[in-house]
């Protein structure tokens, strides 16, 4: 794998994950052999209806999980590699952050980490505020925060970096409409910029609405890839698309666990 | 270096933002402003009653601060996934282990001084007397609580909260007896002596932190004693950690 600008930015290959229960029930094939390739500067919606993997997907590719086979790769290298984590932006789904930090120490935090000189990290902290529209509660503590303003901090720290790629674990999740829309636009924005958005939802129409391709993960396998135009031609919508492939992975016999061996 | 200064200062700020360390501390202010009360019954030495009602509420803060931070450092958080956006930062689980243990021995430290002030300034007032060694004492006690919370930080990195408090208690407590237990074993057996043996050089020797006789009797402690124990704990700490990041790094988060 090269670093090249060719390389795409995030490639998944053959991933497989088997999670090792207790001793007395079964293993449980969780992903098998998911492939999936998003390129640079693009918005990829990673969908799928609930247990179908999309979290445990996003989990190895941020590292939090280590697969039992395949291969995954950030902008061509392993995401272990701390230069890989260096260039990209993660928001957990239903994200839990220090709650006595500020939502300004919160991104100072962050910035520390990431090395960003103080004078710098200052105006990034109050551009990134600005952005979330938090700049009121920048003083107050995660704690007193509703559910929406976690979200859009931690919108904002998975951005401080100016990653260039930011995957999102359904940052839609606990949004009023209000919210949402707001976060889809910054997605949008991102792009513009020249960031690539990775994320996951069940949500249709936001994938219909602002991605440029997805991919469909049904029982831990992506049942199909694509543009939206693509979807949309071929079954009228994405949830079509959608509801004809969970129609289809209904019929199927369970997977195998020790296919992912 | 940088982010691991971070993460100590973000751990410093919620440990005293957090209003379960004031209660704590207030629990043990209130036991040392007891023992003022107390060392007024004429029985027996009234000093030795108010050192030992000192240095227990000094113990019982250092106790419960290593179980209850120590415990929230990496269990609680796994549990919240509130480590989970950090992880995925440029930074090794080493060092975010690392920076959260130096944070919460930061509070440590400063809690257990401000116990140690307390107490001091309150002899003071009572016998016209200043106990300059309960500060000795104290540091010792924070050496033998810096054990024990890179012991409780080792336990939840595999555990859950409730067994990690479990497992870091009975650690300490046997702690507080392996010598008298190395002592005694041998009269059970062959097999209690080799338990006796295996507790003594396995598990940390918590007699070696205790000073009160020398706090009491004002005897100066040989710089051979502080150094052996500053020593002891480095090397407990240095061994405890080693397999909390062992086990840290190898951890997966579902």
């Amino acid at each position: 794998m090269d670093d090249s600008a060719a390389a795409p930015a995030i490639e998944i290959r053959d991933l497989c994950k088997v999670f090792k229960d207790h001793w007395t029930r079964k293993k449980k094939l969780v992903l098998d052999r998911v492939s999936v390739e998003a390129r640079r500067g693009e918005i990829f919606g990673f969908i799928g209806p609930n247990g179908a993997g999309k979290s445990t997907t996003l989990k190895i590719l941020t590292g939090l999980l280590f697969p039992t086979s395949g291969a995954v790769h950030v902008l061509g290298r392993p995401v272990s590699d701390k230069e890989v984590r260096q260039r990209i932006g993660f928001l957990p789904e239903k994200p839990e952050f220090y709650t006595y930090l500020t939502g300004a120490e919160t991104l100072a935090l962050v910035g520390e980490i990431f090395g960003v000189p103080r004078a710098e990290l200052r105006r990034r902290t109050d551009e990134l505020l600005s952005l979330v529209r938090l700049s009121d509660a920048r003083d107050l503590p995660l704690r007193k925060y509703s559910k929406g303003m976690v979200q859009r901090i931690g919108l904002a720290q998975a951005l401080v970096n100016r990653p260039e790629v930011v995957i999102l674990d359904e940052p839609m999740s606990d949004l009023d409409p209000i919210g949402r829309r707001e976060i889809l636009d910054m997605l949008v924005a991102l792009k513009a910029g020249g960031t690539t958005v990775f994320f996951s939802t069940h949500i249709l129409f936001d994938v219909e609405s602002r991605c440029d391709r997805f991919a469909l993960l049904v029982k831990g396998r992506v049942r199909w890839t694509g543009t939206v135009a693509e979807a949309v031609t071929r079954w009228g919508s994405v949830e079509g698309a959608f509801m004809e492939k969970v129609r289809e992975a209904d019929l199927e016999s369970p997977p195998d666990p020790r296919a992912g061996r | 270096m940088r982010a691991v200064l971070a993460i100590s200062r973000a751990t410093i700020l919620e440990c005293i933002r957090d209003r379960v360390l004031y209660s704590v501390v207030l629990f043990a202010l209130g036991l040392i402003l007891a023992s003022t009360f107390l060392s007024a019954v004429p029985i027996g030495n009234q000093r030795s009653i108010l050192v030992d009602f000192g240095y227990a509420g000094v113990s019982f803060l250092g106790l419960s601060l290593s179980i209850l931070l120590g415990i929230a450092l990496v269990s609680k958080e796994i549990e919240r996934k509130s480590l989970y956006w950090l992880l995925v930062k440029p930074l090794s689980r080493p060092q975010l282990l690392i920076g959260k243990y130096l944070g919460l021995v930061a509070v440590l430290l400063l809690d257990l001084q401000f116990m140690a002030l307390t107490f001091v300034l309150l002899f003071r007032v009572s016998y016209d007397q200043w106990l300059g060694s309960f500060f000795t004492g104290v540091a010792f006690l924070f050496l033998k609580f810096a054990v024990l919370t890179a012991i409780a930080v080792c336990f939840s990195t595999f555990s859950t909260p409730i067994l990690s408090i479990i497992y870091t208690l009975v650690v300490y407590f046997i702690g507080l007896s392996t010598a008298q237990f190395r002592v005694f074993a041998p009269r059970g057996g062959l097999v209690a002596a080799f338990l006796g043996e295996v507790f003594y050089y396995l598990l940390p020797n918590f007699d070696n932190f205790d000073v009160r006789k020398e706090l009491l009797t004002h005897a100066a402690l040989p710089a051979e004693q502080v150094l052996m124990a500053a020593l002891y704990a480095a090397a407990y700490i240095a061994l405890a950690f080693s397999i909390a990041l062992y086990i840290f790094d190898r951890r997966e988060f579902k």
